[in-house]
């Protein structure tokens, strides 16, 4: 009996893998458990507890929380749900897919990178004949911006960054507008000056 | 896949950056604290300066000043990182490990992070779902664009100063469409002369499926140690991957 509680009490450290973040008071199978809870444990899993992360991630999906998918894919390396899902919302014209299926294509995620594909999917999202978030769409400019800064189309910068500095809420957004601005303007100019030389 | 490299040599990877970045796949595996002191020894050697570490916190700086500057009060470091890093007894002290390394070979130790306190503050104002859609910012967007303008700090404050910095992999590359890592950060400050170390592998990935994208190499590559070209994910900037050889611990 000694021998196994040793042994118990040695590799105890090994078994609970969570770090001090990582909230165990919170029942997965609660019935009073909220969408919001899950999806939060699923993303804080991903840094705080990984050997949690698909049953969170899997339980905030069957409550309705498709982005749980894209946690899911991170951890587990296989992005195939993630993508199909994503896909099968903007068919569907879902606002909020666009930024993660644009975002995967962006960043060469799981698919190839395909910066013209990624383009396509925040206009297509920008001409929605729906009401979209502000932020939402002040987030589609940010990103529009950034990409065409890859593409070196600056008059494609300078208008989408402009309007991130007109409209976006957030404040580490609005800075790097300003900076692409100032680069998107000071290019234009070197353009038109070897043009008219 | 890109040609494996037995020869894990850390000058090689680093080549002419001002900021090499270790990034771990997991908090837990004391292994990589240890990888990490040996990449110190040789970045040092490489004339590396400070060594940054999310770990500590800035508010704890006076301390590790005082630390650095008197060879006491190591105590106060230990007790952080029992309390607030204790994933495992063995993590926690690896973590203090790294920072006495650190000191012994004169490196400048930087501290990056924010009170645990503060990013469950910052959380309880906006979830990750509000922060990916761009509405508002959580505490690991905050906590990023932190540490990168601390690391751009030290590294414009002298002009000769080149920087380790020690993460959790999903702060050095994105973890999501807003969530940006230090790497685009960096970038779009226009600090490009850096270099991304991902560490994978060690004690954590033995068949439990517990650790899938921790290191997930092929079977025969488990007990080898090596580094490769490229990172689990992608990044604009030079990134390699260094194994450490698996152990079995099951979790489960």
């Amino acid at each position: 009996m000694a021998k196994i509680l040793l042994i118990l009490i040695l590799i105890a450290p090994s078994i609970n893998a969570a770090g001090p973040r990582w909230d165990n008071s919170i029942d997965i199978n609660a019935p009073d458990l909220t969408v919001s809870a899950a999806a939060e444990q699923c993303h804080k899993s991903l840094i705080n507890a990984p050997e949690y992360l698909e049953e969170w991630c899997e339980k905030a999906y069957e409550m309705g929380y498709w982005k749980a998918l894209v946690t899911l894919s991170l951890h587990n390396g296989d992005g195939t749900r993630l993508l199909k899902e994503a896909k099968k919302r903007v068919a569907a014209k879902e606002p909020k897919a666009y930024s993660t299926l644009a975002w995967l294509y962006g960043s060469g995620m799981f698919v190839e990178q395909d910066i013209n594909y990624a383009i396509s999917l925040y206009k297509e999202f920008l001409a929605l004949d729906a009401e979209l978030p502000n932020s939402l769409v002040a987030a589609a400019h940010f990103k529009l911006a950034n990409l065409y800064e890859s593409q070196q189309n600056w008059l494609a910068v300078n208008e989408h960054a402009q309007y991130v500095i007109d409209h976006s809420p957030l404040a580490y957004d609005k800075e790097r507008a300003v900076d692409l601005l100032e680069l998107a303007k000071k290019e234009i100019l070197i353009k038109n000056k070897s043009l008219n030389e | 896949m890109n040609k494996i490299n037995t020869d894990v040599n850390y000058r090689t990877m680093a080549s002419n950056a001002r900021l090499v970045i270790i990034a771990e796949s997991s908090h837990n595996p004391v292994s990589y604290k240890y990888e990490a002191i040996k990449a110190l020894k040789q970045l040092k050697a490489a004339g590396f300066t400070h060594f940054a570490m999310e770990m500590l916190p800035t508010r704890i700086k006076d301390k590790i000043d005082f630390y650095q500057r008197t060879g006491k009060g190591f105590d106060v470091i230990k007790q952080h990182f029992k309390s607030k890093w204790n994933w495992t007894n063995a993590s926690s002290t690896g973590y203090g490990e790294l920072v006495k390394a650190a000191n012994s070979l004169g490196m400048k130790i930087v501290p990056l992070d924010m009170p645990i306190e503060m990013m469950d503050e910052i959380d309880g104002r906006c979830n990750w779902e509000q922060a990916d859609t761009g509405s508002c910012t959580d505490s690991h967007i905050e906590r990023n664009h932190m540490w990168a303008d601390i690391l751009n700090k030290n590294l414009k404050l002298e002009e000769g100063s080149r920087i380790v910095a020690f993460m959790h992999r999903y702060h050095a590359f994105h973890a999501g469409n807003k969530h940006i890592g230090i790497d685009s950060i960096m970038l779009n400050s226009k600090v490009s002369r850096i270099s991304i170390i991902e560490y994978i592998g060690g004690s954590t990935c033995i068949d439990n499926g517990v650790c899938k994208g921790e290191g997930d190499v092929d079977k025969p590559l488990r007990e080898t140690y090596f580094y490769r070209k490229g990172t689990y994910i992608p990044s604009s900037l030079p990134s390699y991957t260094v194994h450490i050889p698996e152990k079995a611990i099951l979790r489960k």
